[in-house]
């Protein structure tokens, strides 16, 4: 068989999914296997558990090999957590020829320029190297500078950076779990490419990633990715809220979460009979009481992002809005409640070219592992004539 | 949770502790017992439950009282640690600061159980007042480390444990200390592993722990012969659970189990309740307990533990007091840990919570582990 199979991981605080998928000539993914478990061992996107996490890694791939018969040899990572953040650095480099007129020459050294920047400490490990658009005297926004004429060529760099400790330790738990890890990648940026098309960025978007124990987040505007980073507060924390508020085990509060949560006040008088459990007999919440609490944190953690997207310029840059991807999209009210907060259109997003995932109850919760498998089949394209193709490489270590 | 108690772990670390832990495991048929020393004289007394730390560093002849070997040591051989504690829910871990291998070693191995994701309950005990300024001064560098490991830490003074007067023997004197500690951790296991007419358990104690502040204390009273749940009660108000200033008002969470025999009658229950609710702050959540243990003869014994508001407590004494038929125990945290975890949102951290363990999300000088609605003031409807 010569199928060009791909497979992507990952690790989150609350489950761990792989996914294998199948490119057409069309550039549709088709999810062909899936493997999920719950995650145990990660918290705020670490590691605090490697032996659990390996675990659930194995049970993962033995869930999709059983499955499918595949024999999956290495996977695309996805990463978050508070330890993943971003920088863009500027180069600027004098049009050398004598006519002016920008060459290839040119382009390479501007990008070598923005792209060699020293990390604020030796512990982070950039991840991502994005260039933005090029600058060409006092002209913005070019795509391709070649053949133009000016006296200065500028290009910005997005440079995604992460600490080397977290980073290394999901990789080891990977390798632990006897899978070769492809490529690294920050999830919030893996998500985008299953949920936005590039009109989206073009117009600009930001897409906020509601995972378990972090929230990413990655701004795209004029086509471009303008600013990524990721802060540890995830749904775990609503849970936590609740669990704390009521005196409750967290199993309990995830429940009522589900159940009766929303990320808007309100529910009236309604109350909510909790049964007796663990010695402690019945009684009732308010819902009321309940959404407060969820509330007070999705509204907190939107309001970070807005702040960040302020601080950047980039609110109102955000044309297409705001897309809301992961587990926490789910949450009843939770699109409201940040089109209130960002005061730009707030949708969940939807998996795009992504065939497989129709029957789950929340696809946008597979926007992380699902883009992940759109990011290395454009990888492979994008590589395919220079290194003889990543699907070439991942077929290989598929064994098939 | 199993019901008989297989998923709770007593665990003893340093040598005075391996006694306290030896001899309540002896009391709680059923129970499993980890201990860890660097010192292989513990191992009499522990037997196959007895875990040699760091001989390659100490040759087993012990840390010589230099908790930074100690800790080494138990660095070492931590593996050995997590293969000890496999399959523990709940941990009710025994420790006395002040020395080496406790003050040393105990913060590692907590740390250890941990990321194994075990609900640790610590009692730690610090030295009697004669010992000195040096152990005192060990015992108070240690309980910061510890009490940011532990999911919840309980302190008590080993003067606290014995009542009598300076008169007694000093071999009483620690004879006495150590049975009482030996009888706290007993009643603790048996509170969390017996199945019980009303049962609490281990999930319900590592829940009400984990989302607690941190600060706990952990208070027990026996009494025999007529008018013993009275007796009984009344040893635990009167006694340093309810002194000068520790005030049962600051709990937010309290969990009281009744260990009776086959005797017990419901006022007597009634009446235990009445006088400690009576105490407690109206928002304070009490899960009451009652298990029936034929081993109890006419004796009945309360085992109470209280978890108290972030920086609701005051700094100070223990004191003691009880009736001529009773007896009752309690223990704090120290006033340096309670100064430690004050109000201040970024302080007081998110200990004992679900991220305890992990770095606070620290954003504007806020903890975002701590939740919001909190840190925000808001009324919730009842």
């Amino acid at each position: 068989m010569n199928i060009p199979l791909l497979a992507a991981l990952e690790i989150g605080s609350s489950r761990t999914t792989l996914l294998v998928g199948e490119p057409d000539e069309n550039g549709v993914m088709h999810v062909v296997g899936k493997g999920c478990v719950p995650s145990i061992g990660v918290r705020k996107g670490e590691i605090v558990n490697f032996p659990n996490v390996v675990q659930c890694v194995t049970q993962a791939v033995t869930k999709v090999v059983a499955e499918k018969k595949f024999d999956i040899g290495c996977v695309l990572l996805a990463a978050s957590g508070g330890y993943i953040g971003s920088l863009t650095n500027y180069g600027s480099t004098p049009i050398r020829s004598h006519d002016h007129v920008v060459s290839q020459d040119d382009i390479d050294e501007v990008q070598e320029l923005a792209g060699s920047v020293v990390l604020p400490t030796p512990t982070l490990a950039r991840m991502h190297t994005i260039a933005q658009k090029y600058k060409l005297d006092g002209q913005t926004g070019i795509v391709r500078p070649e053949g133009l004429k000016g006296s200065t060529l500028g290009l910005g760099m997005l440079v995604i950076h992460a600490e080397r400790g977290p980073i290394e330790n999901l990789q080891n738990a990977v390798s632990a779990a006897s899978l070769d890890v492809e490529d690294v990648v920050f999830s919030t940026l893996a998500a985008s490419h299953a949920v936005l098309s590039q009109e989206q960025r073009d117009a600009g978007v930001a897409i906020i990633d509601l995972g378990g124990g972090t929230t990413g987040m990655v701004a795209f505007a004029d086509g471009v990715p303008m600013d990524a980073w990721s802060l540890a507060v995830g749904g775990d924390h609503v849970t936590n809220d609740i669990s704390f508020a009521f005196n409750m085990p967290t199993q309990r509060a995830q429940s009522l979460k589900h159940e009766y949560g929303s990320a808007l006040p309100g529910g009236g008088s309604e109350r909510i009979a909790v049964p007796a459990d663990f010695g402690i007999s019945d009684r009732t919440i308010a819902v009321n009481a309940l959404r407060t609490v969820i509330n007070a944190r999705m509204d907190e953690l939107f309001r970070i992002f807005r702040d960040r997207l302020d601080h950047k310029g980039l609110t109102r840059k955000l044309g297409a809005g705001v897309v809301l991807t992961g587990g926490g999209a789910a949450l009843p009210g939770v699109a409201e409640l940040a089109q209130s907060i960002f005061r730009v259109p707030c949708t969940i997003g939807t998996l795009q070219n992504i065939t497989g995932l129709e029957e789950e109850a929340h696809p946008e919760s597979f926007a992380v592992p699902a883009g992940l498998l759109i990011y290395g089949m454009k990888s492979s394209h994008k590589r395919h004539g220079e290194q003889g193709g990543l699907l070439d490489s991942l077929r290989r270590r598929l064994g098939i | 949770m199993s019901g008989t108690g297989s998923d709770i772990l007593i665990v003893g670390i340093g040598g005075a502790a391996i006694g306290f832990a030896t001899r309540a495991a002896a009391l709680a048929p059923g129970a499993r017992l980890a201990c860890f020393d660097s010192d292989g004289a513990s191992e009499e007394a522990a037997q196959q439950s007895f875990f040699l730390m760091g001989a390659a560093r100490c040759n087993g002849r012990g840390c010589g009282g230099d908790a930074v070997k100690a800790r080494a040591a138990a660095i070492d051989d931590i593996a050995a640690v997590r293969d000890a504690v496999s399959g523990t829910r709940l941990a009710i871990v025994a420790v006395a600061l002040g020395g080496g291998f406790g003050s040393g070693a105990a913060p590692e191995i907590l740390k250890a159980l941990r990321d194994e994701g075990i609900t640790a309950i610590c009692v730690a005990t610090t030295p009697f007042a004669f010992e000195g300024g040096d152990r005192a001064a060990a015992a108070r560098r240690a309980l910061p480390l510890l009490e940011s490991a532990a999911t919840a830490t309980a302190v008590i003074s080993l003067d606290d444990l014995f009542a009598g007067g300076g008169d007694a023997p000093l071999a009483d004197a620690y004879a006495a200390a150590s049975g009482t500690m030996s009888d706290v951790l007993t009643l603790f296991w048996r509170l969390a592993a017996k199945p019980g007419f009303i049962t609490i358990g281990a999930e319900r104690i590592a829940a009400i722990a984990s989302s607690s502040s941190g600060k706990m204390r952990i208070a027990t009273a026996h009494a025999t012969g007529e008018g013993r749940a009275t007796a009984a009660a009344n040893a635990l108000l009167a006694s340093r659970l309810t002194g000068r200033e520790v005030r049962l008002e600051n709990a937010e969470a309290a969990i009281v189990g009744v260990l009776a025999g086959s005797d017990l009658r419901l006022a007597e229950l009634t009446e235990i309740s009445t006088a400690l609710s009576a105490r407690l702050s109206p928002t304070c959540h009490l899960d009451f307990g009652v298990i029936l243990d034929e081993e109890a003869h006419d004796a009945l014994s309360i085992v109470c533990l209280l978890f108290e508001k972030g920086g609701a407590a005051e700094a100070d004494d223990v004191v003691g007091g009880e009736p001529a038929k009773a007896q009752g125990t309690t223990s704090e945290r120290s006033g340096r840990s309670r100064r430690a975890k004050s109000c201040d949102p970024l302080a007081s951290s998110s200990s004992g919570a679900r991220f305890k363990g992990t770095e606070g999300t620290i954003y504007n000088g806020q903890n975002l582990d701590i939740p919001t609605y909190q840190r925000r003031n808001l009324p919730l409807e009842k």
